[in-house]
């Protein structure tokens, strides 16, 4: 199946010379279709960089991509992606109404009753009639939002998509990606730093540093295993001194860093031993922990 | 592609009202209602200096209203919305990830051509009330003795001269615009270059040496001067520059297009 993005090592460096700054290095990236796949960085990272080049809005300084299978990015490929980079850019004279017929003209649509549908769908029915300049920040993050579903694309991507957003707003965002991915096919490209969203939403995620790709995978496979096996015993000393090296004591109880295949042995050793065992499981690693541990690795 | 771009500017005109009526709408306004006053004033308070009103001259004079710089500043605003409110707004980021870039950039100088061009006329359709009404006052008329093929030929000369001259002045806000990304800079810059103009030809207004037709303002006289002598017309000083005037015009507005969309087609829109 083709890849809905590729690129093979893209960069973007601004200015030239001694004076040149990378914005991004060489970037070597495929994301799969039919998912959701998070861009992750500090700022300054390059996400926003990365989104802008694969648009077209800026011009790659080295490397290449193709998007949804095209290698020369026209109107023919952008009109099957629907994008929101950044803080929403809506023309404040405009109506949110007037806006989505603007936007659809320039995408060669007709279609008012997508227009409407779309307004609904962002929450926006009753404030449609309202010009832009009066909106909240999250009203026109939504607008945006709408905006980029206008076209009924096969690829989204968005540019720190909650920023501005109410934890309602943020709920609703969730929801809504998980139902395009899932109820429509949608792949969804999202950059964001808010690595507890992106863990929620994201089926797969690439974490940027300086440019650099440092990281990258499913998002189950990133956490899982990583956070070690937690074990509540007693008494635990005993249990501490049967684990030797391999545990460490953690609130009230230990985590032993062993390979998953290892639990059942470890805990018949503990009971053979007569510990007595409360407590058995996983800790999952968060995504924020792997985020700063890949950030430290690539300092 | 670029009717699709060009639908989306011709909209966004007619919803942004009141930029669009200073922009096009006021020049009119503005030469009926001051075409008014000078008549009242005149019949009223100083008696009739000419005898006589000539209604299709003023409806021929009304189409070079805006060739002159000082009432090109509106036609330079409504440019600098059109060309330079996306870098404003930021809202390339909007319209370049749905269209091609060239094609919007031309759908701009479409939008703009069609906005100024019921601007160019309604100054006329304004010259000729204001025409009519001195004729009322006046009580006595002079109608052009050529038949109504030169009349309309000759309306059509001035309004595409008028209309050349103006998309020259497009042109240059437009590269101005992309070069600045401030809607500010290329009214300013547009403004001033077309004063500096203005008085840099000084010495052309009498005719002669054909490289004064290189200036647009001069250019644009010369070709509506050769309209004017169909209409029988005989103070045409500039008419001679008709020919390499069209051809300056064209010049002109071909080099700052192209290299205006040359850069726009190059152009890093990081924060836009």
């Amino acid at each position: 199946m083709t890849a809905a993005l590729e690129t093979f090592g893209l960069g973007k460096s601004y200015g030239r010379g001694g004076r040149a700054v990378s914005a991004l290095g060489a970037l070597d990236l495929s994301v799969p279709k039919g998912l959701v796949y998070g861009v992750l960085g500090p700022n300054g990272a390059g996400k926003s960089t990365l989104l802008r080049l694969v648009l077209g809005l800026v011009k790659p300084s080295r490397g290449g991509f193709r998007l949804l299978g095209e290698s020369s990015i026209d109107a023919r490929v952008l009109r099957r992606i629907g994008a929101m980079i950044e803080a929403p850019s809506l023309y404040p004279f405009l109506t949110a109404r007037e806006t989505l017929r603007a936007l659809a003209h320039l995408s060669g649509l007709n279609d008012p009753a997508r227009e409407e549908a779309v307004l609904e769908r962002v929450g926006l029915s009753e404030a449609a009639h309202r010009r832009v300049r009066t909106y909240s920040m999250g009203m026109k993050q939504r607008l945006a939002l709408g905006a980029a579903l206008l076209a009924r694309p096969e690829l989204l991507i968005l540019d720190e998509p909650t920023n501005g957003l109410d934890p309602p707003g943020i709920q609703e965002m969730r929801v809504l990606v998980r139902e395009l991915v899932e109820k429509e096919g949608v792949t969804i490209i999202l950059s964001s730093h808010l690595l507890d969203e992106v863990q929620k939403v994201c089926d797969r995620v690439a974490i940027i540093n300086r440019g650099e790709l440092v990281s990258e995978g499913r998002v189950s496979d990133l956490i899982s295993g990583q956070g070690g096996f937690f074990i509540r015993a007693a008494p635990r000393e005993k249990a501490l001194a049967i684990l030797g090296a391999r545990a460490r004591p953690q609130d009230d109880g230990l985590v032993v860093d062993i390979p998953p295949d290892a639990a059942p042995a470890l805990i018949r050793e503990l009971v053979g031993a007569n510990i007595d065992v409360f407590e058995a499981r996983w800790l999952t690693q968060s995504l924020e922990r792997v985020f700063l541990s890949s950030m430290d690795q690539s300092q | 592609m670029i009717l699709d771009a060009l639908k989306t500017e011709l909209y966004k005109l007619s919803r942004n009202r009141w930029s669009a009526f200073w922009a096009f709408g006021f020049m009119p306004l503005f030469a009926l209602g001051s075409g008014l006053v000078e008549q009242f004033f005149t019949h009223l308070y100083l008696g009739d200096i000419i005898p006589y009103a000539a209604p299709l001259q003023d409806s021929l004079g009304g189409l070079a209203t805006l060739s002159t710089s000082i009432f090109q500043l509106c036609a330079i605003a409504g440019a600098a919305i059109i060309f330079g409110g996306e870098y404003r707004w930021e809202t390339w980021r909007a319209t370049l990830t749905r269209n091609d870039r060239i094609p919007v950039m031309l759908a701009k100088l479409m939008a703009f051509a069609i906005a100024v061009s019921v601007s160019v006329i309604l100054c006329s359709l304004a010259r000729f009330i204001v025409g009519l009404v001195d004729m009322s006052l006046t009580g006595e008329a002079r109608w052009p003795s050529v038949g109504a093929g030169d009349i309309a030929l000759a309306h059509l000369i001035a309004f595409t001269a008028t209309l050349a001259q103006v998309m020259v002045t497009a042109s240059f806000v437009m590269l101005v615009a992309v070069l600045s990304r401030a809607m500010t800079a290329a009214i300013v810059a547009a403004l001033l270059t077309l004063v500096a103009i203005e008085i840099a030809s000084i010495r052309g207004n009498g005719g002669g040496d054909p490289v004064w037709a290189l200036f647009p303002n001069l250019a644009g006289a010369g070709i509506r001067q050769s309209g004017e002598r169909m209409m029988g017309e005989v103070d045409t000083l500039l008419h001679g520059f008709a020919l390499p005037g069209a051809g300056a015009l064209i010049l002109w507005f071909a080099a700052f297009t192209t290299v205006a969309l040359v850069l726009f087609t190059r152009q890093d829109l990081s924060k836009e």
